[in-house]
């Protein structure tokens, strides 16, 4: 299976694990994702917040990118990018305006865009394309013991629950529970993190950080498993500062694709498990069969 | 009838009516009375003031007199407001009533245009199209239909019941059909009514047992309505009646059947308290249930499911011999001139709003349930309590759960608000619970009920404006540990909030029941965007139907109170005996009908009619139409491959006139 | 947060221009879409906070130093020329521009960020910034909000 990949500028830059361990994994499962060339930024949240036609031109070019490739879907893993380039479909759909000034810019570059190819998550790709029964037979060192809140955060479930239901979705949980690992009942999993508030007014966005966080505690998890670089750089990088304005929350957030990684029984070293502020603790040994 | 054909001569009168300005404001009334009079056959052309005034249809009906006229044209407003007033003076100058044709020369032509020139050309077009079309009327009579004077009541909650006990006391025989086994629908289930606070089963069950005791009334219950037949004044309805496994003439409810069952407890959800207790496969649905007649689960009883049951039931009940196994379902058929129809509400499933966690937090229930908890006959003796048993020191109700939401229902279920309120000033009195009300408006518009919501006030219950947005086990602070918090805005106070509880009460809506496709086919109705079923005008018809001899009463009809409920039902029981007591309904003339000469049998008209108004003969093979029936919307008419369906005032000749009329140039 | 999102709504159908513009709650969308997803009457209001902030820019009424439309328009800025972002290049632009002490109080972090590798000096840049450029520059409409307008 191929697909066009699209990884985002945070998969470069402070989601590098991400990237990391999703690309073995893949090729674990037999999945080949083709990187874009010359692919641009998406725009995130903040982009739009400037000009909206010139956010969806920005988005465009990549859809347009993507289109170009031949291949069946567009595969992107940071929840930002998902959502903005499904946005930008939906606009570009209902809005003649927006269509006028993305062709414009399009044709000011060669490159065109008809609408139809699909726009998909990784964890869409892993339960639903390749299927949980082809993982678990991949699974060579089961997480048994290990007891994991399933985080999805907002974008990859709002506004566009196209794999996945929008109030409790499931879709990783079901992955986690394939993996061997305890998913532990988590209410608050899409519930937003504060995205870009942590840094720029963190004492409301840390606060919805450490909210995650505390009640991951409070649940008994181990680890926090997540699909958003944001939210993993949010839940990782900020322990000091929330101890220091609430109390400690001392559980480690990692990317799920690491988990699955470990459970394929990959090496740590090549999931970028190392990135994170906030080691994880050793797997739990596996009860020796009575 | 007289027609005053002098010699086969057609002599037509025409008359165009100023409507004071409303007409001759915009349309030369004199320039076109004056072209109509040069048409051939026109012997009398004039314009007047007020064609529909006394002086006005005096003048018809003397021309008619003193000019042997035998067609008439009126140009003036529009038929659906005047015709009958025309037809009428045509008939009393001596004339067929029919040997009339209407011109709308007002909301057609002066109510639509400005241009004075332009609008009487039209108004002449339109008066030559109708002189022309006139000569072709026949004389038509109008039919008189038969009323069987027996009527169906279908469903018996409040509604129902109240309809068949007014028809019944008026010495009309009523069949009273109910599903369940045991009439009171919904409101059998409240403990006490808002906003009076009166006993429902004290204000009820009177009415249930004077339905029982009423001899013009046979009370079907566990039964339903297979197939309707027929039309206004001559219906034949199949009721299948299912088998209870008990003899209902014999069996007394003394219920030591149910005390003998080789089940020891009730093992199954019961269905009278919302699942909140179980019951055994024999049971009685609630301790005032008319009839008092015990009902064997054929689901759940072993005897009936395997075959191999001690049937303690039977030797308990050996003096009287009640219980027979052997019973089957049977199919009636009964003969009604009116059916009405109360088919009442189902609830709204809290399920599908899962941020209100029900379903999934215990401590969340739903109206209707709180409703069971709180009468003293229900699962819990009066007692409030939560699932545990404890009872709760703080409770809150979430109002507009399933209402006013574009993502489930649009509409406003009209009682939650005051149902809520009641049921927040009984858990006041029962628990002393702090109580808050999360609404968005408070809807209290009838008699007593804006005071009420004083009470509420007065209480110490508190309002919370602002929608919740979800109800949730996470606590942030030691306060809201083992307890459901809520987060909401409070929009008056303008800050966003987290109350913890212990116990939370959905208001859920009221929505159409979940046959309700299948029962208004059955009874050929048209139902609303939404499911409920429709009133014939939403304002001046509200208990009738699209269908004559079909009536609806109380919440099928769309979300009410017990008041509004037994008023429709009132009105329904009105609408029906208007017709049984008059003994007739007058049919218009304006139906299609078979030239059977033409008609090949071919069935192409048969699908087609949206009342089920034709028929194939089985022995002439040819199709036959049912002039009661037929609205002469005239859709077979067009349909006929053959033509050999023909519609009385709209003939072809009729028709082609008319479009000659408009077409040609004077 | 100053307002609600249903006060933001009443302010603008009252046309308090003014106070909803200068308001930081417009700011404080983090677009998590939770409301568009909740609200019962279906509106679109994650967009119509976007659409607010872009109308704040154009007219350039927003609080001074307030770190979040800052972010957005060195966000852009970094888009235009080099198409794509370099977080950590981007935050430090952000701190000197509206808050340097935040400097001094995330040094730690920016330890634990080059301890793990996630430090990036170099700015990622695209080969066809030129086409980027002149791509974003052909767009001459400039009214806030019009697609989420009509896409409602």
């Amino acid at each position: 299976m191929k697909y066009a990949y699209f990884p985002g500028c945070s998969l470069k830059g402070l989601g590098k694990a991400y990237e990391e361990s999703l690309l073995p994994v893949m090729e674990r499962l037999g999945v080949e994702l083709v990187e874009l060339d010359d692919w641009n930024c998406c725009g995130a949240t903040a982009y739009m917040s400037v000009d909206e036609s010139k956010a969806c031109i920005l988005a465009s070019r990549n859809l347009a990118l993507a289109e170009k490739t031949g291949s069946r879907d567009l595969v992107t893993p940071c929840s930002a990018c998902y959502l903005v380039l499904n946005k930008t479909k939906h606009y570009l759909k209902d809005s003649p305006e927006i269509r006028e000034s993305v062709q414009r810019a399009l044709d000011t570059a060669g490159l065109q865009y008809s609408g139809a190819m699909p726009v998909r998550h990784p964890l869409d790709i892993l339960v639903n394309d390749v299927g949980l029964d082809v993982i678990r037979e991949k699974v060579v060192r089961p997480l048994t013991g290990l007891k994991v809140a399933p985080y999805y955060g907002c974008q990859v479930v709002r506004p566009y629950a196209t794999f996945d239901d929008a109030w409790n979705p499931t879709t990783m949980d079901r992955l986690l529970a394939t993996l061997g690992a305890e998913v532990v009942p988590y209410p608050l999993k899409t519930k937003c993190c504060g995205g870009s508030l942590t840094g720029t007014l963190p004492d409301t966005g840390l606060r919805l950080t450490y909210i995650l966080l505390k009640e991951a505690v409070r649940r008994g998890a181990d680890v926090i498993a997540t699909i958003c670089p944001l939210c993993q750089f949010n839940l990782d990088a900020y322990h000091d500062q929330i101890a220091r304005q609430w109390g400690p929350v001392p559980i480690p957030t990692v990317y799920f694709t690491q988990l699955m990684g470990l459970a394929f029984g990959l090496p740590e070293s090549q999931l970028g498990l190392n990135r994170n502020f906030v080691r994880m603790k050793p797997l739990p040994a596996i009860p020796a069969k009575a | 009838m007289k027609t005053n054909l002098s010699n086969g001569e057609i002599r037509i009168g025409f008359y165009i009516c100023h409507c004071g300005h409303n007409i001759a404001g915009v349309v030369d009334c004199t320039a076109v009375a004056h072209e109509i009079a040069g048409l051939p056959g026109v012997v009398v052309s004039r314009d007047y003031k007020y064609m529909c005034s006394d002086p006005g249809q005096e003048l018809i009906r003397n021309d008619i007199r003193e000019h042997a006229l035998n067609r008439i044209v009126v140009a003036s407003c529009s038929p659906l407001l005047h015709e009958n007033t025309f037809r009428n003076a045509v008939e009393a100058g001596g004339l067929n009533r029919y040997f009339f044709q209407m011109v709308n020369i007002r909301e057609h032509d002066s109510w639509v245009h400005t241009n004075r020139a332009e609008a009487t050309t039209k108004a002449v077009a339109l008066a030559r199209a109708a002189v022309l079309r006139v000569r072709f009327h026949r004389a038509l009579e109008t039919t008189r239909v038969a009323i069987h004077p027996d009527v169906l009541v279908v469903g018996g909650g409040i509604a129902g019941i109240h309809a068949a006990l007014t028809l019944a006391n008026a010495g009309k025989k009523v069949y009273l059909v109910e599903r369940e086994p045991s009439i009171g629908g919904h409101m059998a289930k409240f403990d006490k009514t808002f906003p009076t606070l009166d006993c429902a089963a004290c204000i009820l069950t009177p009415k249930m047992s004077a339905v029982r005791a009423n001899k013009n009334i046979k009370l079907w219950t566990y039964s339903e309505v297979a197939k309707v037949e027929g039309y206004v004044g001559n219906y034949t309805v199949s009721v299948r009646r299912k088998p209870r496994y008990v003899n209902e003439e014999l069996c007394v409810g003394c219920q030591e059947c149910i005390e003998a069952c080789v089940f020891k407890e009730g093992k199954y959800p019961d269905e009278f308290n919302v699942g909140l207790s179980k019951r055994k496969p024999i049971y009685i649905p609630f301790p005032q249930a008319v009839p008092q007649v015990v009902v064997i689960d054929r689901e759940r009883c072993l005897q009936l499911k395997s075959g191999r049951c001690k049937k303690t039931c039977i030797e308990a009940c050996a003096d009287r011999h009640a219980i027979d196994f052997a019973q089957k379902e049977e199919t009636l058929e009964i003969k009604v001139g009116n059916i009405i129809v109360a088919t009442g509400f189902r609830l709204f499933d809290a399920k599908r709003i899962p941020q209100y966690g029900y379903g999934l937090y215990p401590n969340v229930v739903t109206s209707i349930e709180l409703e069971r908890l709180v009468t003293s006959s229900g699962p819990t003796g009066g007692e409030i309590t939560m699932r545990d048993g404890r009872i709760p020191q703080s409770v809150a109700f979430i109002l507009c759960v399933g209402s006013r939401d574009f993502r489930t229902n649009r509409w406003c279920s009209r009682t939650c608000c005051m149902h809520s309120m009641k049921l927040a000033q009984l858990v006041r009195e029962h628990t002393g619970a702090d109580v808050t009300v999360f609404y968005l408006d408070i809807r209290a518009p009838g008699k007593g009920c804006e005071e009420f919501y004083d009470k509420s006030l007065k209480d110490g219950i508190q309002f919370v404006r602002g929608r919740v947005a979800e109800v949730t086990d996470w606590a942030l602070t030691p306060e809201e540990e083992g307890k459901l918090v809520i987060r909401a805005e409070d929009t008056l106070a303008g800050v966003v909030r987290r109350i913890p509880v212990d116990m939370i009460v959905l208001a859920v809506g009221m929505e159409p029941q979940a046959d309700s496709q299948a029962v208004r086919r059955l009874f050929n109705m048209s139902c609303g965007s939404e499911g409920w079923f429709l009133e014939k005008h939403p304002k001046l018809a509200p208990v009738s139907t699209f269908t004559d001899g079909v009536f609806i009463a109380g919440c099928c009809q769309g979300p009410k109170d017990i008041p509004d409920s037994i008023a429709q039902a009132g009105a329904a029981a009105a609408e029906a005996m208007a017709l049984i007591d008059r003994g007739y309904i007058e049919q218009e003339p304006n139906t299609a009908y078979v030239v059977e000469e033409d008609c090949s049998g071919c069935k192409s008209c048969l699908p087609l009619c949206p009342y089920t108004a034709i028929t194939l003969d089985g022995e002439t093979h040819k199709a036959r139409i049912n002039a009661a029936l037929c609205k002469g919307c005239g859709t077979c008419v067009a349909a006929c491959p053959s033509g050999s369906i023909r519609q009385h005032l709209f003939e072809d000749d009729e028709i082609f006139s008319e479009i000659e009329g408009v077409l040609t140039h004077a | 947060m100053e307002h609600s999102p249903r006060q933001i709504m009443a302010l603008v159908r009252a046309d308090f221009k003014d106070e909803v513009l200068r308001s930081r709650s417009i700011w404080l969308c983090a677009s998590c879409y939770a409301c568009t997803v909740e609200c019962p009457r279906e509106i679109r209001i994650t967009d119509i906070m976007y659409a607010l902030k872009q109308r704040a820019i154009l007219e350039g009424i927003y609080p001074k130093r307030f770190p979040i439309p800052i972010l957005a328009k060195e966000f852009f800025k970094m888009v235009h020329s080099k198409g794509r972002i370099t977080e950590t290049l981007l935050v430090m632009r952000l701190f000197l521009k509206a808050n340097w002490r935040a400097v001094l109080s995330s040094w730690r972090q920016g330890i634990g960020l080059i301890r793990t590798g996630r430090f990036v000096l170099r700015h990622e840049r695209i080969e066809h910034r030129a086409q980027l450029a002149a791509m974003l520059d052909s767009d001459v409409r400039h009214e806030p909000g019009s697609a989420s307008k009509e896409a409602a």
